[in-house]
C-alpha cells in the first residue's frame, strides 16, 4: 500500500524535479534540456498509465490507496491531501500526455528555451495538483500558482500581441479566482473551522443546504450564493459565456504548445471544478441551478459556433470551436443523468485529444506559413491547395477535424451522443436548439476545410514541405487515441463510471 | 584609617580634572589624555566600593577590566588621530567638525 | 444451418480489414490494394449470398437472427444504461446484402478500368472499401444508433469521394454541399433517435417494434407534438436528407463530382438508398405517426420534380442525377401509400439499372477524350451516334433504359407499377392520396421521355463533334468493362423479381416460385415481437432446431377475397395507365430526337419561363445559397462575432479598465491632494521648522557636545535631589 500511495507524489512533483533539473542545465546546452524535459515528461506520463493499471474501477469515489495526507498548515486544519476517483483519472492520463506530446512539439522554439522548458513543466506540476488536490485550500493554492506559468509562457513566447493576452487572461482567471477564495473562506467559517473544514471529500453532501446568510439586510441561501461563486470561478476557466472572451486572446497569442495546454487541460480544470466541488458540496444549489447551466451551455454552444464560423484566423476559429464544445460539456452537466454526466467527463477527455490536434496542425502549418489567414484582410486567400501540397498533414487534419465535429466512429461522437441522451429527457426544446450547434460545428469546420485545402495550391503555399518524422511522432498517439476510443470507448469509460454515478446519484436525492 | 569619602573625593577630582581637560583642551591627544583620567577615576570607585561594601572581588575585576579597555580605546584613538592628521595635517580638534551636515 | 460469427461478420470486416490495411499499403503497393479491394469485397459477397438464400430457402417467412453484445455499460446502482450494438438479419437485411455486395463487386471491378489512369487510383479503392463495409454494416445493424454510425461514416466516404478531384475548387464546394445537406438531415435523425431512446430505453428494431405494438407512444408528447409523429418525423429528415428528397435535394447533383463509378455505387444504387431503407425499417414508426401522407406527398413532388429538371439536363451524369432523385421519390412515394413491399423491390430493382447505367455513363465518358483540354467529356450535345463506336456499352445502356422508362417484362416496370398501383388504390380510398398519385404517374412519363431523349441524344443520329467521334477507340469486350455492365443489365429483367407483370399477378407467366419478394418481404409483424427472446451474442445458433415452414405464397395478403378482387382490379387499371403512359413518353421521345419531326426548341419557347426555371433547378441552390446562407448566416455569424470581440469584449470587458481609469484616477487625486500634500507633506514641512531649530545646536564641535551632555547629566542628578 505504501508503494502505490506514493504514486501520487511522485507523479505531482517528477515534473518538479524536471523544473530543477533544466534549471542546472547550463544555457547553451539546448538540445540536453530539450530531451530531459521530454524524457521527464515521458516518466511523468508512464507513470500516469501506471495509476491506471493499479486503479480499481469497481470503486466509487476516491481510492483510498492512493490517498496521501500529511498535516501542512495545522493551525488551520490545512492539508497536504492528495485522491484519485475516477473523474480525475482520465483528466490526469490527459494531462500526463498532452504534456509529452507537447513538449515535442516546442522542438522548434528557439526563445530562451531553459525558461521555456522550466516553466512548462512547473506549469504541468501545478495542473497535477489541481486535478489530484483533495484539500480546497491546496487545490485553490495549485489553481492560483498555475496562473504564474501561464502568465510568462503566453507574454514571452506568444505573438505580437502577446502582453495584452497575457494580462487579460491573468486578470481575467484571476477575477474568479477572488470569487473562489471567498467560496472557500466561507466555507471553512460555515463548516466550524475544525478538522474537516478544508477537506473537499468532509465538505461534501447537504451539509449547507439549510444555511442562510445575512447579506445587507437581507437573507440568503448560502448554498445558492457561494454556489454561484464558485460557479463563476470555475465558469470563467471553462469558459462558460459571457466570461468567455479571454480565451480567443490567449488561444491565438499563446505558443502552439500552449494552446493545446490551454484547450486541452486548463479548459477542464473548470469543468473539473464543478464536478469536484461545485457540484458536490451545494447539490441542491446545483439542481436548483441546472436549468440556468443547461441554457447557459447551450448559448455556448450555439454562439461559440457562430462566432467560429465568421472568423478568418484559423486559430481563433478552432478556440471559438472550444467554446462551442466546451459547451456541451455544460449541458452534460446540467443533466444531472448517468449520460450526461458521463458523456460530459468523456468529452472532457475527447476534446482535449481532438481539439490538441487541431491546434498542434495549426502549429505545424504556422511553422511554414507564419501566419494564419483563413482569407485575408484585404480579401485574398491566405491558403489554397493544401490537400495537394500537404498530403500527410491533410489526411491527419481530416481526422482530427472530423474528431472534432463528431463524426461516428471518431472519439467526439460518442461523448456527444450520451450528453443529448443524457439531457433530452429533461431539457427538450434545448436538445433541439443544441442540436443546431452540432451542425453548425460541421459547417464552420467544413467551410474551413475547404477554403484553405482544396482547390489549386496558391503560390506562396508551394514553398511548404510536409510534414517531418517528429511532427508525425507526436500526432500519431492522438490519431490513435482519437480513433480507438471513438470504436472502443470502454477503457475510458468503465474508469469514470463508478464516480460518476455515485455523483449522480448523491445529485438525484435533492 | 582611610575613608570611602576619601576614595571618593580623589576620584571625583579626577574626574572632574578628565571633564575639564576634555572640554578645555583643542588637541585630540590632550583630550584622550583626559578621557584616560575619567576612566581612572571610574576604576578607583569600583575599588574603593568593592573594598568597603561588600568587600570581594568584582570591583577589583572591574577595575582591570577598564584598564584593559583603556588601553584598546587608546589604541583605537591613537589610530584615528594618526589617521586624521595624514588626511587634515592637524589634531585640531575644530577641524573635526564633519559630523555637522 | 450453422450460423457462427464465422459465417456472418466477414461479410463486414471482408472490406472493412481491406480498408485497415489498404490504407497503410496503398502508397507503396498500389495493385495489391486493389487486389485486397476486390477481392474482399467478393468474398463479402459470396457470404452475403449464403445468407440471402438461407432466408430465402430455409428459414420462415418472419424469421430473424438478433444478436447483440454490450458496446459499453454505464450502470450504477439505480441507474441503468447499456448500449447495446449488434446484428438483426429478416429477409430484407438478407436482400440488402444480397445486393449491396452484388452490386459493390461489381463496381469494384469496373472501377479498376476506370480508373486505372488515375493519379489516386489506390486511394479510390480505400474509400470504397471503407464505404462498402459502413453500408453492409448500416443493413446489419440492429438499432438506430448503430445506423446512425455507419450512415453518418458514408456520409464521410461520400464527402471524400465528391472531394476526391481535390485540386479542383468546385469539388470542394460540392463536396461540402452534400456533408452539409445530409447533416440536416442526420442531425433531425439524431433528434429522432433520442425521442424513441426517451420512450423505449433503447433503440433496437426488435424494441422499438414492441413499444409501437404495445402503444407505449400513445399520449406521449414532445413539444406539444405526438411523440410517434415527433420521433417519425425527425426519421423521416434523415431519409430526406440522405435520399434527396425535396427539400433537400440540392446536393445529389453536385455529388457528379465524384469519380464515376462511385457516383454509381453511392449517388445511386447504394447510399442514397439507405435512407429509403431506414423508412422501410421505422415504418411501423411512421405509421403510429400518422406521417404516411407527408411522406407521399414528399415523395411524389420528389419524383415528379426530379423528372421535369431531367428534361433540360445536358450533362449525361445530371440527367442521371436527377433520375435518380426521381426514382428515389418513387420508393418514397412507396413508403407514403403503404406499398412496403413494392417501395423495397424498387430500390433493389433501382440499384441495378442506375448502377448499370451510371457504369454505362461512365463507359462512354472515360471513351470520349478532348484532346484540347485533355479532360472526358459529359455533355451529351457533343455525343450522338456513339452506338457503332461502342455497342456492348449501349446494349447495357438500352435494357436499363428500359427497365426505368417503365417498359413490360423490365424490373422498373414491375417494381414503379405496384407503387403506382397501391398509389392509386390509395387515393380511390382517400381524395388526400390524388395528389401523390398523379405526380406519380406524371413523373413516369417524363421518365421515360428523358431516359429516351439521353438514349437517342448519345447513341443515335449523327455525331455532333466529329473530331471527338473520331478520336474515340471502337470498343473492344473487355471483362472489367463490360463484364459488370452486362451483368448488372441481364438483372434488369423483370423476371428475376417476379414472374407476373402486376403485384397481384396481371399476366402470370411463371409460378409461385418467382414470387419470391412478395413472401419475403412483409410489413413487420408487431404482435410477433412481443414475446421475443433475446439472444446473447453467441454466434452459436440453435436455428437448427426449429422448423422453418415457408409461410405459403398467399395472393391475397391476407385480404378478404372481395377485397383482394378490388385490390387486384385497381392495380390492372394502374398497370394499364402506366404502360399507356410509358410508351407515349418513349413515343415523345422519339418524336422530338430520332425521328426529329417534333422540334423540342418550340416548346422550350412555349414556356420559356419554365424551362429557365427547371434550368435553375426551381432556384433551390439560389434560396439555399445566396439566400438562406450569403444573406442569413454569414450577416449574422459576422455579427455576432463583431458583437462578441467588437462590443462585448472591448467595452464590457475591456470597459472595465475605462473603469479602472477614473477610479485610479480618482484614487490619485486623493492621494495626491489629501495624502501626500496634506498629510505627508505636511509632515516634512513641520520637520524642516524643527530642523532650523536644531541644526544651530548641532554645531559638530564635540567638546560643546561635552558641556551639553555635563549640563544635562548634572541637572538630571539635580532632579534627583539626594
Amino acid at each position: 500500500m505504501q508503494a502505490s500511495s506514493n504514486l501520487l507524489n511522485w507523479i505531482l512533483w517528477t515534473p518538479f524535479i524536471g523544473v530543477i533539473g533544466v534549471l542546472l542545465i547550463p544555457k547553451s546546452k539546448e538540445n540536453l534540456i530539450r530531451w530531459w524535459a521530454l524524457v521527464n515528461t515521458a516518466i511523468t506520463f508512464v507513470l500516469t498509465l501506471v495509476l491506471y493499471s493499479k486503479f480499481d474501477t469497481s470503486v466509487p469515489g476516491m481510492q483510498e490507496a492512493f490517498n496521501v495526507k500529511i498535516p501542512w498548515i495545522s493551525s488551520f486544519n490545512i492539508f497536504y491531501n492528495l485522491g484519485v476517483d475516477g473523474i480525475s483519472l482520465p483528466m490526469i492520463i490527459l494531462t500526463g500526455l498532452l504534456f509529452m506530446l507537447c513538449i515535442l512539439s516546442s522542438w522548434t522554439v528557439t526563445k530562451q528555451i531553459k525558461g521555456y522548458f522550466a516553466l512548462f513543466l512547473f506549469l504541468q506540476t501545478t495542473v497535477f495538483g489541481v486535478f489530484f488536490a483533495l484539500d480546497f485550500f491546496l487545490f485553490y493554492v495549485y489553481w492560483e500558482v498555475m496562473l504564474i506559468p501561464m502568465f510568462f509562457l503566453i507574454g514571452i513566447w506568444g505573438g505580437e500581441n502577446r502582453e495584452y493576452a497575457a494580462v487579460k487572461f491573468f486578470l481575467y482567471t484571476f477575477f474568479g479566482s477572488i470569487l473562489m477564495l471567498v467560496g472557500m473562506v466561507a466555507l471553512y467559517y460555515a463548516s466550524g473551522k475544525g478538522v474537516d473544514s478544508f477537506s473537499i471529500l468532509a465538505l461534501q453532501g447537504g451539509r449547507f443546504s439549510d444555511l442562510t446568510i445575512e447579506l445587507f439586510g437581507t437573507t440568503l441561501s448560502f448554498s445558492k450564493l457561494f454556489f454561484i461563486f464558485l460557479f463563476i470561478g470555475f465558469a470563467i476557466k471553462v469558459p462558460v459565456f459571457p466570461f468567455h472572451t479571454w480565451l480567443p486572446h490567449a488561444h491565438v497569442q499563446a505558443p502552439t504548445a500552449v494552446s493545446v495546454i490551454l484547450a486541452g487541460v486548463l479548459l477542464k480544470m473548470g469543468t473539473y471544478g464543478f464536478l469536484r466541488i461545485a457540484f458536490p458540496i451545494f447539490p441542491g444549489a446545483s439542481v436548483h441551478f441546472a436549468d440556468a447551466i443547461a441554457w447557459l451551455g447551450l448559448i455556448n454552444v450555439i454562439y461559440g459556433a457562430f462566432c467560429a464560423m465568421a472568423q478568418t484566423d484559423v486559430k481563433k476559429l478552432v478556440a471559438y470551436s472550444s467554446v462551442s464544445h466546451m459547451g456541451f460539456v455544460m449541458l452534460g452537466l446540467a443533466a444531472m443523468t448517468v449520460t450526461g454526466m458521463n458523456g460530459a467527463v468523456l468529452q472532457m477527455f475527447n476534446h482535449g485529444t481532438s481539439t490538441a490536434m487541431m491546434f498542434l496542425l495549426i502549429g505545424i502549418l504556422y511553422e511554414r506559413s507564419h501566419h494564419r489567414w483563413i482569407v485575408r484582410p484585404d480579401g485574398s486567400k491566405g491558403f489554397g491547395g493544401l490537400y495537394t501540397q500537404l498530403p500527410k498533414f491533410t489526411i491527419i487534419f481530416i481526422i482530427a477535424m472530423f474528431a472534432s465535429m463528431g463524426l461516428p466512429g471518431l472519439s467526439g461522437f460518442i461523448s456527444e451522443a450520451l450528453i443529448f441522451l443524457g439531457i433530452y429527457e429533461k431539457y427538450t426544446t434545448i436538445t433541439v436548439l443544441a442540436l443546431i450547434g452540432l451542425l453548425l460545428g460541421a459547417a464552420y469546420l467544413l467551410w474551413m476545410f475547404k477554403r484553405m485545402f482544396f482547390g489549386d495550391v496558391i503560390e506562396e503555399c508551394k514553398s511548404y514541405t510536409d510534414m517531418n518524422a517528429r511532427e508525425i511522432a507526436f500526432m500519431v498517439p492522438l490519431c490513435v487515441a482519437v480513433v480507438v476510443f471513438g470504436i472502443y470507448p470502454s477503457p475510458v469509460l468503465n474508469v469514470m463510471r463508478a464516480s460518476v454515478g455515485k455523483l449522480v446519484s448523491m445529485l438525484a436525492t435533492y | 584609617m582611610i575613608s570611602l569619602s576619601s576614595y571618593l573625593f580623589i576620584s571625583f577630582t579626577l574626574f572632574i580634572a578628565g571633564i575639564a581637560v576634555m572640554i578645555a583642551r583643542k588637541n585630540i591627544i590632550a583630550m584622550m589624555l583626559g578621557i584616560e583620567l575619567i576612566l581612572n577615576s571610574a576604576a578607583l570607585n569600583f575599588a574603593a566600593y568593592t573594598r568597603f561594601i561588600n568587600n570581594n572581588l568584582e570591583g577589583h575585576l572591574m577595575s582591570l577590566f577598564i584598564i584593559v579597555i583603556a588601553a584598546a580605546e587608546a589604541a583605537v584613538g591613537l589610530a584615528i588621530v594618526i589617521r586624521f592628521f595624514q588626511i587634515k595635517e592637524t589634531i585640531h580638534i575644530d577641524d573635526a567638525a564633519q559630523l555637522q551636515s | 444451418m450453422e450460423y457462427t460469427i464465422s459465417t456472418i461478420a466477414p461479410i463486414v470486416l471482408l472490406p472493412f480489414f481491406a480498408f485497415v490495411i489498404n490504407a497503410f499499403i496503398v502508397k507503396r503497393f498500389t495493385t495489391l490494394a486493389v487486389i485486397i479491394s476486390c477481392g474482399s469485397v467478393i468474398g463479402s459477397f459470396f457470404y452475403a449470398a449464403r445468407v440471402f438464400f438461407d432466408f430465402l430457402n430455409v428459414f420462415s417467412a418472419d424469421y430473424y437472427i438478433h444478436k447483440t453484445f454490450t458496446w459499453f455499460d454505464l450502470s450504477y446502482g439505480s441507474f441503468p444504461f447499456k448500449m447495446d450494438m449488434g446484428i438483426y438479419i429478416d429477409n430484407m437485411t438478407a436482400t440488402m446484402l444480397f445486393m449491396v455486395t452484388g452490386v459493390a463487386s461489381l463496381i469494384h471491378i469496373f472501377s479498376t478500368y476506370y480508373m486505372r489512369d488515375d493519379k489516386r487510383y489506390g486511394r479510390f479503392f480505400v474509400y470504397l472499401s471503407l464505404f462498402t463495409s459502413a453500408m453492409l454494416a448500416l443493413v446489419l445493424s440492429e438499432n438506430l444508433i448503430s445506423v446512425f454510425i455507419f450512415w453518418e461514416l458514408m456520409g464521410f466516404c461520400s464527402y471524400s469521394l465528391i472531394g476526391f478531384y481535390y485540386e479542383k475548387e468546385g469539388a470542394g464546394n460540392a463536396s461540402m454541399k452534400a456533408f452539409m445537406t445530409t447533416r440536416v438531415g442526420d442531425v433531425f435523425f439524431l433528434l429522432g433517435i433520442l425521442a424513441i431512446w426517451s420512450v423505449v430505453g433503447s433503440v433496437s428494431f426488435v424494441d422499438i417494434y414492441q413499444a409501437i405494438g404495445m402503444g407505449k407512444f400513445n399520449g406521449l408528447y414532445a413539444l406539444g407534438i405526438p411523440l410517434a409523429t415527433f420521433a417519425g418525423f425527425s426519421v423521416f429528415m434523415g431519409t430526406i436528407g440522405k435520399s434527396a428528397q425535396v427539400p433537400l435535394q440540392v446536393w445529389l447533383p453536385d455529388a457528379m463530382w465524384g469519380p464515376t463509378p462511385c457516383s454509381a455505387l453511392i449517388h445511386a444504387a447504394t447510399m442514397v438508398a439507405a435512407g429509403v431503407y431506414l423508412s422501410l425499417r421505422c415504418y411501423p414508426l411512421m405509421e403510429a405517426g400518422n406521417l404516411t401522407t407527408l411522406i407521399a406527398y414528399i415523395g411524389g413532388i420528389t419524383a415528379f420534380g426530379a423528372a421535369t429538371i431531367a428534361l433540360v439536363q445536358t450533362d449525361i451524369k445530371a440527367v442521371l442525377a436527377y433520375s435518380t432523385i426521381s426514382q428515389l421519390g418513387y420508393m418514397v412515394l412507396g413508403v407514403g401509400v403503404g406499398s412496403y413491399n413494392a417501395a423495397f423491390m424498387h430500390l433493389i430493382t433501382h440499384a441495378v439499372f442506375k448502377a448499370c447505367l451510371f457504369l454505362s455513363a461512365g463507359s462512354v465518358i472515360h471513351s470520349l477524350h478532348d484532346h484540347h483540354t485533355h479532360a472526358h467529356v459529359q455533355e451529351m450535345p457533343r455525343m450522338g451516334g456513339l452506338k457503332n463506336k461502342m455497342p456492348y456499352t449501349f446494349l447495357a445502356m438500352l435494357f436499363c433504359t428500359l427497365a426505368i422508362a417503365g417498359i413490360p417484362f423490365f424490373s422498373g416496370f414491375v417494381s414503379k407499377d405496384r407503387i403506382l398501383g397501391d398509389a392509386l388504390l390509395m387515393a380511390l380510398d382517400n381524395k388526400v392520396y390524388w395528389g401523390p398519385a398523379l405526380l406519380g404517374f406524371g413523373g413516369a412519363l417524363l421518365t421515360a421521355f428523358y431516359m429516351f431523349r439521353m438514349m437517342f441524344l448519345t447513341f443515335f443520329g449523327e455525331p455532333r463533334d466529329k473530331e471527338l467521334y473520331d478520336h474515340t477507340k471502337k470498343e473492344t469486350l473487355s471483362w472489367n468493362r463490360n463484364l459488370p455492365l452486362l451483368i448488372l443489365s441481364l438483372f434488369t429483367l423483370g423476371l428475376f423479381y417476379s414472374g407476373s407483370l402486376t403485384g397481384q399477378g396481371f399476366i402470370k407467366v411463371a409460378g409461385e416460385k418467382f414470387e419470391w419478394f412478395q413472401t419475403l418481404i412483409v410489413k413487420p409483424n408487431l404482435a410477433s415481437f412481443n414475446n421475443r427472446q433475446s439472444q446473447p451474442f453467441s454466434f452459436v445458433n440453435n436455428s437448427s432446431t426449429e422448423t422453418f415452414t415457408k409461410s405459403k405464397y398467399d395472393s391475397n395478403h391476407g385480404l378478404s377475397a372481395e377485397k383482394a378482387h378490388h385490390v387486384h382490379h385497381i392495380h390492372h387499371i394502374g398497370a394499364l395507365v402506366s404502360i399507356v403512359i410509358a410508351f407515349s413518353g418513349v413515343f415523345i421521345a422519339t418524336m422530338m430526337y430520332f425521328w426529329r419531326s417534333w422540334n423540342p426548341g418550340f416548346w422550350v419557347s412555349l414556356f420559356s419561363r419554365w424551362y429557365r426555371a427547371l434550368q435553375n433547378k426551381y432556384y433551390f441552390d439560389d434560396v439555399y445559397i445566396k439566400g438562406f446562407i450569403q444573406k442569413g448566416l454569414l450577416p449574422l455569424n459576422n455579427l455576432l462575432a463583431f458583437i462578441d470581440m467588437g462590443i462585448y469584449d472591448r467595452y464590457a470587458i475591456d470597459g472595465w479598465e475605462k473603469v479602472n481609469r477614473v477610479l485610479f484616477t480618482m484614487a490619485n487625486w486623493f492621494d495626491n491632494i489629501i495624502v501626500d500634500t496634506v498629510a505627508v507633506d505636511g509632515t516634512g514641512a513641520s520637520v524642516r521648522f524643527f530642523n532650523v531649530i536644531l541644526r544651530t545646536i548641532q554645531s559638530g564641535k564635540i567638546q560643546f557636545y561635552f558641556i551639553v551632555i555635563i549640563l544635562v547629566l548634572t541637572g538630571y542628578i539635580w532632579t534627583l535631589n539626594i
